[in-house]
């Protein structure tokens, strides 16, 4: 599934960042474009009413199924909604449950990873195989069954979404907090006389979670892209809340008669993950220039 | 030099489908070939093979390929003979003697009796079956004496005049008595029938495999030959995926899809490899059901106002392409004494909504336009399965566009299936959506009299889901059913019609629907009258 290559491709973001700043120099061109996107996005989820002036609930049975054109660049669905108003309204949840349950997994997992990493063999050991064991299943099967005991809306599919992709911050927190912990400039503030709150906040934390700001600006085109796909899947926000995994859902039977019902909900959801994903590549270049 | 080949072998292919078209045509009206498989692809799994258990539609399309019936109905609706030859009904209706076939087995060996015949009764009355669908229609059996080997003696405790209509239906279909003694569970998985086809195997979540019963020549007078089913076997396959259902069928992977989805109709039409068989099904059409129980619905005006606001038109149009006909009144339009004279009392009228609804004291409106009364708003509950048809969702949606703007708050919960039941039994709701398919207008005792309140079925839903209760509605109910003249029941069905329309009960939608997209290689695929459920018996595949 589509899910294995953008692990892969996250993955393979980091081991080439040595080299990538050095590589192709000259190529700003799609970051900026990446930037200007999510501006877009931005301004969309903030004021929706200045890009579209249509009701994106609005239905209108006589005008179901029209092909894009000037009065809906879009088109119309099989009710007659604008598509390009329903895109542009459905933003909002999309950014928010992105942001959000990339907040939420971040937040798991630095508080997993402290608590692993400084407080002692045990809850090293516990915290590892914790970890382990959730890292063992697929993202998607572990949001579906929160979502599925939560029940549907925006926040259970925000919790499902974040505790779902906790897994992977939380590795990648322990990891840093581990060798961290052991780095000659803790060993020294602690040779100093410093507490160990202060330590952990001057110290462990700014280094641990450097590498976590390039995978959580990814991670939020994950998350967006996992939450719909539990919406596609009838997990998300109840009926007529615009929201671009149920667009594609309720689309794909008219694939074959209305091809735009699907084909701009899923433009919209991978320009999203492309412009966080080149955006965040960016990101990384910047550190790792910094820090070489 | 392209452009040549191109126009050439488009030609070939025009005369291909010529000759392909021709060549269908007279396999269809050919001689009946024996053998091969049939691969039908159903959208939904029965809950259990038993067609007693529970009783949704699902579980009598399949109970249809391998149980007989007692009598059968025709395309006109009269009965007729079936694993019963001839019967009697006593003067004040209460005693049915059912003279039965000598030479009928079910294919576990045991021998047709009246034995099987009481059995079958009892099974289907015994409260520990949960028998919704079958258990209901028989609420007035007493019991059965066996008179002799192949006479029974069917005693009501009142008059039913649908007795022999709704025994025609496959729901009350007739197991093996020595099958049903087995626990629950194991009849659910292999019932057996003395029909056309036996259960092989049923792997859930995946098909029911059946094969034809080489001794059946017992088939009703509905159908078009004698002696065993031309098929050897049937794959019964569940494809809850429309799209996929419809692929499969235009690739020829499946002989036969049910459910064609109304967006593959037209494409199905004018494919020269596909036909079309579909009839739409009598009983209490596709509906939204209100619950009177509460508020806001415990308001008639409120209940009419809902009902007003719904624009079904024009969903039939947008959805379902306007393939669906509309059905406006409490019964479709195939059920015997229907009345077109409710057809358009609950048209789309969003004026007298707003009008009915500031009498009812819902004049405010809050800052997202919903209507309120004393600073409360307008809310209406609708629980929905997340297994629900993709049309009927769009459907239900487009319900709700038009309910927010007479300032109604329509809430389509989406939930599991149980979760829904739940929710049914409980009566928390305000809005339910439900159909019944039967050949009686008694339909209306079923889901409107007080006698169904109760929790009936596997889920402990109630049959009358709007909760309504009217002592005149269930007398004109009892009336009709002790009623042997046509015509004077003909006018009692029509004023209890008339009481339902004008309690404002349900938005009705279209008539529930057999829709079977069938590919070249099947034929003879028929729909028994009774319910319009399909019927393999006459069919042959040629590949």
């Amino acid at each position: 599934m589509s899910a294995g290559l953008l692990d892969a491709a996250a993955g393979s973001a980091a081991a080439e960042a040595g080299q990538a700043g050095s590589r192709r120099p000259a190529l700003r061109v799609a970051p900026a474009l990446a930037g200007l996107f999510l501006l877009f996005l931005l301004l969309a989820a903030i004021a929706p009413d200045l890009l579209s002036h249509t009701d994106p609930l609005a239905i209108v049975p006589r005008d179901a199924f029209r092909p894009p054109g000037w009065a809906h660049p879009f088109g119309t669905d099989q009710s007659g909604r604008d598509i390009f108003a329903r895109i542009v309204h459905g933003t909002r949840q999309s950014l928010l449950v992105g942001l959000g349950a990339t907040g939420l997994a971040m937040a798991a997992a630095i508080g997993l990873g402290l608590l692993g990493g400084l407080c002692g063999r045990v809850a090293e050991r516990a915290v590892g195989w914790l970890v382990q064991v959730m890292f063992s299943f697929p993202v998607l099967i572990l949001a579906l069954l929160f979502a599925a005991s939560f029940g549907n809306g925006i926040v259970p599919l925000v919790a499902a979404t974040g505790i779902g992709s906790a897994p992977g911050y939380a590795r990648m927190v322990f990891g840093q907090v581990l060798s961290v912990r052991d780095a000659g400039y803790v060993e020294a503030a602690r040779a100093l006389g410093h507490g160990p709150l202060r330590i952990v906040r001057a110290h462990v934390l700014p280094n641990a979670m450097r590498p976590l700001v390039v995978t959580a600006t990814m991670g939020v085109g994950h998350a967006i892209m996992w939450a719909s796909a539990l919406s596609f899947l009838g997990l998300g926000a109840p009926p007529p809340r615009p929201e671009w995994g149920t667009m594609l859902s309720m689309g794909r039977s008219f694939v074959a008669n209305a091809w735009w019902l699907t084909f701009f909900p899923g433009l919209a959801i991978v320009l999203t993950m492309l412009s966080t994903t080149v955006l965040g590549r960016a990101l990384q270049r910047r550190l790792e220039g910094r820090t070489a | 030099m392209t452009r040549v080949a191109v126009a050439a072998v488009a030609g070939v292919l025009l005369l291909l489908g010529g000759c392909h078209k021709a060549a269908t045509r007279q396999a269809a009206s050919g001689r009946p070939v024996r053998g091969g498989t049939l691969v039908f692809a159903a959208d939904r799994e029965p809950i259990c093979l038993d067609p007693h258990v529970g009783g949704n539609m699902p579980q009598v399309f399949v109970a249809a390929q391998y149980l007989d019936s007692l009598v059968s109905m025709d395309e006109h609706g009269a009965i007729g003979p079936w694993l019963a030859t001839g019967w009697e009904v006593s003067p004040d209706g209460l005693t049915y003697l059912f003279h039965l076939r000598h030479d009928v087995v079910f294919t576990d060996g045991t021998p047709f009796t009246a034995d099987a015949v009481k059995a079958n009764l009892d099974h289907m009355a015994n409260p520990a079956t949960q028998s919704s669908t079958a258990g209901g229609y028989i609420r007035q059996y007493a019991g059965t004496t066996i008179v002799d080997r192949y006479t029974a003696a069917v005693h009501l405790s009142a008059p039913y005049a649908a007795f022999l209509d709704v025994l025609a239906q496959g729901f009350l279909g007739i197991e093996s008595p020595a099958a049903l003694r087995r626990p629950r569970d194991e009849n659910c998985q292999s019932p057996v029938g003395s029909g056309p086809f036996r259960i092989v195997r049923w792997d859930r979540q995946n098909e029911v495999v059946l094969e034809r019963n080489p001794a059946y020549h017992w088939g009703p007078p509905t159908a078009r030959h004698t002696g065993p089913a031309w098929l050897d076997r049937i794959e019964w396959k569940i494809v809850p995926e429309a799209s996929v259902r419809f692929g499969s069928l235009q690739a020829g992977e499946v002989d036969v899809i049910d459910d064609l989805p109304p967006e593959d109709e037209t494409p199905a039409r004018s494919n020269p490899d596909l036909s079309l068989l579909a009839s739409d099904r009598p009983g209490n059409p596709t509906n939204g059901t209100l619950n009177t129980r509460r508020a806001p619905f415990d308001d008639i005006r409120v209940r009419e106002a809902f009902i007003r606001s719904a624009d079904i038109e024009g969903a039939l149009g947008s959805v379902f392409f306007h393939h669906y006909r509309r059905a406006g009144g409490p019964l479709s339009p195939t059920t015997p004494d229907y009345s077109a004279d409710f057809e358009h009392s609950k048209d789309y009228d969003p004026h007298r909504a707003a009008l009915l609804l500031d009498q009812a004291g819902w004049t405010g409106r809050d800052a997202d336009g919903y209507r309120t009364r004393n600073g409360r708003r307008l809310v209406v509950h609708v629980p929905v399965a997340a297994t629900m048809w993709e049309a009927d969702r769009n459907l239900w949606e487009q319900v709700q566009a038009t309910e927010r703007a007479s300032g109604f708050d329509m809430r389509l919960e989406p939930a599991s299936e149980a979760a829904v039941y739940a929710r049914e039994g409980a009566w928390n709701y305000d809005l339910i959506l439900g159909y019944w398919n039967t050949n009686t207008p008694d339909v209306l005792r079923i889901i409107f009299s007080s006698q169904f309140l109760g929790a009936a079925g596997v889920a402990g839903s109630h049959q009358n889901a709007s909760g309504f209760s009217d002592p005149a509605f269930d007398a004109l109910a009892q009336q009709a059913l002790g009623t042997p003249d046509p015509a004077q029941r003909a006018a009692i069905y029509h004023r209890m019609q008339a009481i339902v329309a004008s309690q404002q009960l349900q938005i009705t939608t279209y008539p529930q629907t057999t829709r079977l997209g069938i590919y070249r290689t099947a034929h003879g695929v028929r729909l028994e009258p009774s319910l319009r459920v399909t019927s393999l018996y006459d069919a042959w595949v040629t590949k």
